[in-house]
Order: structure tokens, then C-alpha cells, then sequence
């Protein structure tokens, strides 16, 4: 047995390295099938199959499988789900999840379904123990992260998205409220105190820190459409004739109104004319300034929305009265948005009694990003160790805490040049906020 | 080259233009990983590597570039912007001095010559180098400030002025020009209008931290003229106090006397201090007192010494941008 368990072992580190050899794969299936773990074997099955949909030995493993299932079979399972499953090969940042889960995509043949005699309950209360919670608040009460409401904070391809789906930031969306939502869900109340909706908001900060998603989040709070320009889109139309394209874009927004128009990395788009040597790019920004006057002088139902990294690039023009005149500092995430950020970023992670707190006190000043390469550097080293020690673990906090060590922020060049404009590019006062925040910060 | 490929050097090019290096250098391997007989290709790259600081692959991209087109100046004068940062001045003279045989005509080749031959220290090439660009581009503000550049290394501070001055008629907001302005000004012993013009070149450009850094040089040595005056007004004060206390009043009087001109000097040295400069003025006295609070007269006096004798203001690469050249 314990030979079997080492022959297991070395296949499974055999697999990790060759993760393209299916005869490999599909030995340790059948290996895993007969030591007893059959999930992990499903596992790799359903891995084969991805990559041969056809593959007739692992389509017969699973159909015996599936008909050969006892209820002790998936009780060793349940226990064996979380090793199972960490044991898979980490999936990297943005690949398919499917390698580390049941086999998806590919047409199963049909298995005639067991009768569902098995007392999941009574398996729970016996495993109760044995697992610990993946996430643990300062009360004490383990949270999953699976209330009603998802607590993901920064997934822009919700769809739906709204203000409410973005956690902490409490002041950033206190301000979009006052500034723009407010105005625009109160029209008799706007008219009243002749608020004007005239012009567009501009979002800027570090990069990473959740410009975009806030800008999804807003077009989301006022029911509009969602067109969004972004700097590659901006470069395609460079190449070809930019004005007509840029004219088309707002054209589109005004037919399908209420629209909003996010305007991505607009310092690209919208950059110093004194700065640009070519006149295609400079025709280009001018167009925009017509189209932006257009917007203002009539075009109801069509809103304006642009954020960039770099607001001291725009051309000066576009900050003018009914244009992108309003702005909005949008700072490095906050205690609760941190904690949100880990929590998403490790939610489909093997992790277990992660203080979600005490990490989102370690990384002030980090952006979501930076958190985002935390979570990386902790599965990696996560992993690592248990290639090494032949012993398939969890993520612990201790993983995490050492990625955070390793991890440096990213926004430091960011605010040394903020630095610059603060002291000496501040003359109107355009960037008092970011003044204060840097003199809070000691920067200043 | 096909004409995809042709599209994607395009839209790189545009990608450097907007400063955007890293993805430009990103898309530009992917490009010439398909078609590495691409000499354009290769000099965006080397434009982009320049971008992002990575000198040593600037110089290969760009020797790459010269040996699939051995007629262009423009991977030259690449490598030798990438050499001068790399501290290899002479051999930045070399590669100059070919962009320059390849593309006489051509007023960059001649400012690249004339930044390189700066940094070797041989000025008579590059006043001559300086003189050829005036005479083949006079409408470019970039000749101007190089122009300039030279003739202040070659400590002719008026002609250095006049050049400055030059590149400003034609492009006011040419931070670049402002800075050496600046430069000039300190040459000079003009501590506020230093000030003046760092200030406007870092107000212009922000983000370029050279202008910041001189901007901040020159205020801290107008503030620490004004600083000392008023220590020592302070010690005179103290010391008549101490003469009169002693029973001196004579002498005391005869030191109260100095008091008058000495604020008169004072105030005159605070309102030497551009207006621009004086909200600056707290913050960097701040800094200096907090260093210096044990030790105040003394290390204030330290302080200025090295101010003077140690740091010069910084004068950035920005006009290499001149020697490359935008993306043709």
C-alpha cells in the first residue's frame, strides 16, 4: 500500500511537470481509481478529456466509475474534495479553470443516474471539524464569502455592476453620489437648485486602484448603457481615420441614449496637443473637443465618463467648463476594499484560516494589483512547497504574510510624480485633493 | 514586410509618441518575431528600449537596425543617445559621427554629434556640430536648447542665453529650454530668476522630476540668504541684550546701529524670492531646520557651503528626444 502511495506520489509530481502527456495522466487516473480517490481521479479524467474530447479510455474510466459509485466511495470522497482539488495544478491568472474542476465542455456519454440514498448531512456534521474555514473574522465566525450577496469587490465583468458591489471607498462614492448620481436620479430637485449634468467626470489615481470598475459601477447605477473607448481602441483608430471613429462612437452613444461613454486611459486619447508631434493624433483630440461640446450643448442621456493615470498629460482644453471639468481622486483601496480584494482574489483558491483583516492592515498603500500579485506569489509558494514535500496543503495566512514580505507596492513612481504636480503644477487648485492626501500621507 | 505588419509599426510608433514604451516594446518583439528583417522595426524598438531606460538593449536593437540598413543615420544616432547615458561618451562620439556621415543633411545627426561630443568633453566638435544643426534648422526649438547646452558647457553663458531665449521665441512652453534657462541663470549668480524658470519648466512638465529637484535647489539657496541675515540679526540681538545687561550700553548701542540696514538687507533678500517660489519657502526651511535644530547657525552655514559647492542643478536627457527623433 504504501509503495502504491509512493507510485501515486511520484506520478502525481510526474504529471504537474508534464501536464500535456495524457497516457501519463491517464495512469495515474486509473491508479487513484483503485488507491481509492476517486474524485482527484475524475479530476485528472476530465483534464484528459478537455484536451482529447474523443479520448475512449477515459470516457469508459469515467462511465465505470460513475456506475461503480458507492456511497462509502463518496464519503472518502468528501473528505478527500479539498486535498483533491489542491493537489490539481493551479490554475494560472486567467487561464480556464477547467483543469482543477469537473470536466466541463466536451459531451459526456450518458450514465444512468445512481438513486441519491446517501445522508449528505450527516457527512457534513462529521467533516465539520476537519476542514478549516477558509476565511475567519475578528468575531471568531468563519465567513465564506457566500451570504446572499457576493462579496467579490472588483469583478467588472458582472454584469449589473453597481456602486454597492464596490467594497470601502466609502468617501469616493460619497462624492460620485453628491457630484453626479444625486443630480441625475433627482431631475425636478436638479432643476430646482440648477444643478447642471453639463460636462463629464474624470477619474484619476494610481494605476490599479479601481478606476475602471468604479466608472462600470456608475454606468451601472444609472441604468445606461456601457461603451467604452479604450486606449487599444484608441491606437486602431490612429492608424485609420480617427476623427470619423471617434464621431461614430458618440454618434452611437446619442441613438441608444442613456448611454454612458467611458473614455479609458484618456490621456492617451486626449493628450497635450503641445506634446504630439503627429497631426492625425492631434486632429484626433480636437474631434474629441467637438464632441464633447456636443454633448453638452444637447445631447441629454448621453454621459461622459474618463479616467486616466496620468491627468497632468490631458490636453488643458479638455478640462474646461461642460467638458471633462469635474474630477475625482480615486486612492489607493482602504482597509475594507483591501480586504475585499484578497477575499476575491482567493476565493476559488485552496485556503484555509486566512484573517482577512490582519492582511488588509499589512498592505496600506498597495493597489489592488499589488494584492492581486500577493495572492499569486502566495499560491506560488504554496505550491512549491508541497512539490517539495510530496504533501498537498492549503494557502495559509503564514503563505500570505510571506508573499506580502516579498511584495513590494507598485505606486511609487506614481506618487513621485504626483508629488511634482502637487508642488508645482497646482495653480488653479485643480489638484487640492491630491495635495491633501499627500500631506495626510507626509509626502508633501 | 506585409502590410499588417506595416499597420503594427504604425500604431507602435504612435504607441512612443504617447510614451506608452513598455507596450510599444511588447508589440514591436511581437512584430519583429515574425519579421526580423525589419530595420524600422528594430529602431522602434531601440526607441522604446530608450523609453524604458534599458540602454544596453537600446544599443542592440539599434546595432541591429544598422546592420539590416547600412544607409540609415537613425539607428546611429540611437545608439549613440543610448551610449552617452551608458557613460561610454567616446564611443557615443563614433556612432555620432557615422549617423552624421549617413544623414548630413539632416539637423538631428548634427545634434546628436554635438550631445555626444559635450559628454566627451571635445567642444570644439561639438560647437561646430551645434553650428551645422542652426544652420539646417533654424525654426527647431530643440537645436536652440542644444545650441545652448553647448555654449554653456563651453562656458559661454551669454550665448547660452541667447539660445534659450531663441528656443523659447519659438516654443514658450519648451520646458527643456526653460530648465537650461535656469542653469544659466545660476551660472550667472541669479539664485531668483533660477528659481523663476525651474519653477515654470517644472509647472510645464510635472512628472519630469529634474525640474522639481532644481526648482527646489535653487529657492532652498535664495531662502538660506535670507535665513542667515536673519540669524545673524538675531545674534546681534542676543548680544546687545548681554552688553547691555554687562553694563556696556555704549557698545550695545553702537551694535544696535547695524540692526536697521541689516533688516533693510533682509527684507530686500525675502523679496528677491520670486512670488511663485515664496509658498515654498516653509517647506523647504522646514526640512533644512529639522535636519539642522542642534546645531542651528553652524550647520545652516554647512548646509548652504554644500549647497553652492555640491549640487549643480540637474539637466535632463529630454534633449536626446532631439538627437532620436520621433518615430518616422
Amino acid at each position: 500500500m504504501d509503495d502504491q502511495h509512493a507510485v501515486i506520489a511520484s506520478l502525481r509530481n510526474a504529471v504537474s511537470a508534464l501536464p500535456d502527456d495524457l497516457a501519463l495522466r491517464m495512469h495515474l487516473a486509473r491508479l487513484l481509481l483503485t488507491a481509492g480517490y476517486p474524485d482527484e481521479a475524475v479530476t485528472h479524467l476530465g483534464a484528459i478529456l478537455q484536451a482529447d474530447p474523443a479520448n475512449s479510455d477515459a470516457l469508459t474510466l469515467l462511465a465505470s466509475r460513475h456506475a461503480g459509485a458507492s456511497p462509502a466511495a463518496e464519503a472518502g470522497a468528501a473528505t478527500g474534495a479539498s486535498a483533491a482539488t489542491a493537489a490539481s495544478p493551479a490554475p494560472a491568472a486567467g487561464a480556464a479553470p477547467a483543469a482543477g474542476q469537473a470536466p466541463a465542455g466536451p459531451a459526456q456519454p450518458a450514465v444512468p443516474r445512481q438513486p441519491d440514498a446517501f445522508d449528505w448531512a450527516e457527512a457534513e456534521a462529521e467533516l465539520s471539524d476537519v476542514l478549516p474555514p477558509m476565511f475567519i473574522t475578528p468575531e471568531g465566525a468563519s465567513a465564506d464569502g457566500e451570504s446572499g450577496r457576493p462579496a467579490s469587490a472588483f469583478d467588472a465583468e458582472r454584469p449589473g455592476l453597481v456602486l454597492a458591489d464596490v467594497a470601502g471607498m466609502a468617501e469616493v462614492k460619497a462624492r460620485l453620489e453628491s457630484a453626479f448620481l444625486a443630480p441625475m436620479r433627482n431631475p425636478e430637485l436638479r432643476k430646482l437648485y440648477g444643478k447642471s449634468l453639463r460636462g463629464g467626470l474624470l477619474l484619476y489615481g494610481p494605476p490599479g486602484c479601481g478606476k475602471t470598475f468604479i466608472a462600470r459601477a456608475v454606468a451601472g447605477e444609472l441604468g445606461a448603457r456601457f461603451m467604452a473607448v479604450s486606449f487599444a481602441d484608441v491606437v486602431d483608430m490612429y492608424v485609420g481615420s480617427s476623427e470619423r471613429n471617434i464621431h461614430e462612437i458618440f454618434e452611437t452613444a446619442r441613438e441608444n441614449s442613456p448611454c454612458v461613454i467611458f473614455l479609458d486611459e484618456v490621456d492617451a486619447i486626449g493628450q497635450k496637443r503641445s506634446q504630439l508631434r503627429s497631426t492625425p493624433m492631434r486632429s484626433a483630440v480636437n474631434q474629441l473637443l467637438l464632441e464633447l461640446d456636443d454633448v453638452t450643448n444637447g445631447n441629454d442621456g448621453v454621459f461622459v465618463l474618463a479616467a486616466t493615470n496620468h491627468p497632468w498629460d490631458i490636453d488643458s482644453a479638455l478640462r474646461r467648463p461642460g467638458r471633462l471639468d469635474r474630477t475625482l481622486l480615486v486612492l489607493p483601496p482602504d482597509q475594507e476594499a483591501r480586504a475585499a480584494v484578497f477575499r476575491y482574489h482567493l476565493r476559488d483558491r485552496p485556503v484555509a484560516g486566512i484573517q482577512l483583516a490582519a492582511l488588509a492592515g499589512r498592505t496600506d498603500g498597495y493597489s489592488a494589483a499589488d494584492i492581486a500579485h500577493i495572492c499569486e506569489s502566495a499560491a506560488e509558494l504554496a505550491l512549491l512547497d508541497s512539490a517539495r514535500t510530496g504533501q498537498v496543503r492549503m494557502i495559509g495566512q503564514d503563505d500570505l504574510l510571506a508573499a506580502v514580505g516579498q511584495v513590494r507596492p507598485s505606486l511609487g513612481p506614481w506618487f513621485e510624480s504626483a508629488r511634482n504636480v502637487a508642488l508645482f503644477a497646482n495653480d488653479g487648485g485643480s489638484y487640492d485633493d491630491l495635495a491633501a492626501y499627500l500631506k495626510k500621507r507626509k509626502m508633501l | 514586410m506585409t502590410s499588417e505588419q506595416g499597420v503594427e509599426l504604425n500604431r507602435a510608433s504612435l504607441m512612443i509618441e504617447l510614451g506608452r514604451h513598455g507596450e510599444a516594446a511588447r508589440l514591436l518583439s511581437a512584430v519583429l518575431a515574425a519579421d526580423p528583417e525589419s530595420s524600422r522595426g528594430w529602431c522602434l524598438l531601440s526607441r522604446a528600449h530608450l523609453g524604458n531606460g534599458e540602454l544596453a538593449a537600446a544599443v542592440s536593437a539599434g546595432n541591429r537596425a544598422s546592420a539590416l540598413d547600412p544607409t540609415s543615420d537613425w539607428p546611429h544616432r540611437l545608439v549613440s543617445t543610448a551610449l552617452i547615458s551608458l557613460d561610454r561618451s567616446g564611443d557615443a562620439v563614433a556612432a555620432a559621427l557615422q549617423a552624421r556621415r549617413l544623414g548630413p543633411h539632416f539637423w538631428r545627426s548634427h545634434v546628436c554629434l554635438a550631445q555626444a561630443a559635450t559628454a566627451d568633453g571635445r567642444f570644439e566638435l561639438a560647437t561646430e556640430a551645434a553650428q551645422a544643426a542652426l544652420a539646417l534648422a533654424p525654426e527647431q526649438a530643440d537645436v536652440h536648447v542644444t545650441a545652448g547646452k553647448v555654449a554653456l558647457s563651453c562656458g559661454d553663458v551669454t550665448e547660452a542665453r541667447l539660445r534659450q531665449e531663441a528656443a523659447l521665441a519659438i516654443d514658450p512652453s519648451h520646458s527643456g529650454a526653460l530648465n537650461e534657462l535656469g542653469r544659466v541663470s545660476l551660472r550667472s549668480r541669479d539664485a531668483a530668476a533660477a528659481a523663476q524658470h525651474f519653477l515654470r519648466a517644472a509647472s510645464i512638465s510635472p512628472q519630469n522630476g529634474v525640474f522639481g529637484r532644481n526648482s527646489e535647489l535653487a529657492v532652498r539657496r535664495l531662502a538660506l540668504r535670507a535665513v542667515g541675515g536673519i540669524l545673524l540679526a538675531l545674534a546681534l540681538l542676543a548680544a546687545i541684550a548681554a552688553l547691555t545687561a554687562a553694563g556696556h550700553p555704549a557698545i550695545a548701542a553702537g551694535l544696535g546701529l547695524t540692526e536697521a540696514p541689516l533688516a533693510v538687507w533682509i527684507a530686500v533678500r525675502i523679496r528677491a524670492v520670486p512670488k511663485p517660489a515664496r509658498r515654498h519657502l516653509p517647506r523647504l526651511l522646514a526640512g533644512r531646520w529639522r535636519l539642522a535644530w542642534p546645531l542651528t547657525p553652524i550647520a545652516m552655514t554647512r548646509a548652504a557651503a554644500f549647497d553652492r559647492g555640491q549640487k549643480n542643478p540637474e539637466c535632463p536627457q529630454d534633449g536626446n528626444a532631439a538627437a532620436v527623433g520621433s518615430c518616422r
